[in-house]
């Protein structure tokens, strides 16, 4: 009997040790950083949205973006003025059929993620055409909805191939190189509807988006870590860290990942080991507000550029504090 | 929509009537050459919130053949198509093109024209895996597809598989090229090739 008494107390002492822990591991996220700024409207000429989607900036500040509904990408300033934009609906190089993502590599190239014209297209930040990957000689064939894009530090691209539910990487001269997920809920590496990708501590963060969840996979592709719903599986959810279609991540300077969280209308900062930091942003037109926003990135100075979908335009806040690790 | 129907003209009752005009139309089809194509559609899908699945379905859709341009009207969850002149698209290869997309199809209106036939008495739009016969011209304005007609025509297994013969009020523009639009009144029959 006193062992068994023994043994009960040690379990209660081993559970008031885990919950002391959970509770002290667990951070409270604080409010996120300041409204700055906003451009567009809804509309066809320059300046204006119809469905914008993706964004990335470049290092000295000019902001792209994949300007879905117009088929094309416009360039602006950092303060949000517009410089000048190409493109328009087709299947000719140079034009689009929804463009969705972009990034822009160490050489200064924009990449074009086209979800319509399943290729991606290579540009001089110009516009000017300069190639394009439609990943034939890939094991599943061509993309089926490329929706995400990443030109990675070691000059691989990720190509987020939407319908095939997987990551699709090339070598830098555009020759295939390997696959990364396979198709499916809950397990780890399973991927449901990719939309985004990046790049995080020598890592590749996904966002997997109708797993409602985030994956971070080695650059050979084994799967290490994923949040959103209890522990990772992906159930959809509005509490903080979990999420309703995570379909865009951007990382900054301090390696913090910054998930837009579509269906609950806000964006949501993590350290690269899962753990929340922020959540700002609720539904709304006004200020600091947001109607699905679908993408994100983060400016040379730290400053957080947000594609609001619904709302036809950009956001741009303070950078999130240092302090916030 | 009865009141579209031309007295004596209405739907067959009996399971051998219905029989004996798939047969009748079977041989027409073979008498005649396809002569009818889709016009427009409009598709209804749920659930459809997102650029992404939007996009996908509008993919999905631009890739069946014959099709000529797709809008989606996001939230609204309305899809309408236009399709090329000698577009060949069937209400199946539409249906499948949503569900690769993710997406069922969850209501649909078809605008079909064509060169009207007639043979024995039988006047009929030839569509490569549909018929459509001609019950009623007349000059009202016709209604989308119910509900209640896309859940038989899915209970009845109908709905994706052809040839099928579909009886449906008409709006007739002029006598020989007549626009077919199925509506609430339509009833569908299998027919066997």
């Amino acid at each position: 009997m006193k062992c068994r008494r023994n043994r009960e107390a040690l379990a209660f002492g081993a559970f008031i040790v885990v919950a002391v822990l959970a509770v002290g591991c667990s951070v409270e996220p604080i409010p996120g950083p300041k409204y700055l700024s906003s451009w567009g409207t809804t509309g066809s000429a320059p300046g204006e949205f119809r469905q914008p989607i993706g964004i990335a900036v470049a290092s000295d500040g000019m902001v792209f973006v994949a300007d879905a509904g117009n088929h094309r990408v416009q360039a602006f300033d950092a303060a949000g003025k517009f410089r000048w934009a190409f493109g328009s609906r087709g299947e000719e190089p140079g034009e689009f059929r929804r463009p969705m993502d972009l990034d822009i590599d160490a050489k200064g190239r924009l990449y074009v993620a086209e979800h319509g014209g399943d290729r991606v297209q290579v540009f001089t930040r110009e516009g000017r055409f300069l190639r394009v990957i439609r990943g034939d000689e890939t094991p599943a064939g061509a993309f089926d909805g490329a929706a995400g894009v990443l030109a990675s530090p070691s000059g691989e691209l990720y190509v987020a191939d939407f319908y095939h539910d997987r990551i699709v990487v090339f070598r830098e001269d555009g020759t295939f190189h390997r696959i990364i997920g396979t198709s499916g809920r809950v397990l780890p590496g399973r991927l449901h509807y990719p939309t985004d990708v990046d790049w995080v501590d020598g890592h590749l963060v996904v966002a997997d988006a109708y797993n409602n969840r985030i994956q971070l996979f080695t650059p050979e592709g084994k799967a290490v870590a994923r949040w959103g719903g209890p522990l990772g599986s992906g159930l959809p959810g509005d509490g903080p860290g979990s999420f309703r279609v995570a379909t865009g991540v951007a990382v900054d300077d301090l390696e913090r990942i910054y998930v837009a969280d579509f269906e609950n209308h806000r964006i949501q900062v993590f350290a690269s080991t899962g753990s929340l930091l922020a959540v700002f942003g609720s539904r709304g037109t006004g200020r600091g507000e947001f109607e699905r926003p679908t993408d994100l990135d983060i400016g040379p100075d730290g400053r957080i550029y947000v594609v609001d979908f619904g709302n036809d335009r950009v956001q741009v806040f303070e950078p999130l504090l240092a302090e916030v690790q | 929509m009865s009141t579209y129907l031309r007295e004596g003209a209405g739907r067959p009752r009996a399971a051998g009537k219905h029989l004996l005009l798939a047969l009748s139309l079977g041989f027409l089809l073979h008498a005649w050459p396809v002569n009818a194509a889709f016009l427009s559609a409009e598709l209804r899908v749920n659930g459809l919130t997102c650029p992404f699945c939007a996009f996908g379905i509008e993919k999905k859709l631009l890739d069946v053949d014959g099709v000529r341009d797709v809008e989606v009207f996001l939230d609204e969850g309305r899809i309408t198509l236009s399709f090329r002149t000698d577009s060949e698209a069937t209400v199946d290869d539409l249906e499948k093109a949503v569900r690769k997309a993710g997406f069922e199809l969850a209501g649909l209106r078809l605008v079909v024209g064509g060169e009207l036939l007639q043979e024995a008495g039988v006047r009929f739009i030839a569509h490569a895996a549909m018929t459509f016969r001609l019950l009623e011209a007349h000059a009202g304005t016709p209604g989308p597809v119910s509900a209640e007609t896309l859940r038989r025509l899915r209970e009845d297994q109908l709905l994706g598989q052809h040839p099928l013969v579909i009886e449906g009020a008409v709006e007739a523009r002029s006598a020989v090229e007549p626009t077919l639009i199925l509506d609430g009144s339509g009833s569908a029959e299998r027919r066997e090739k």
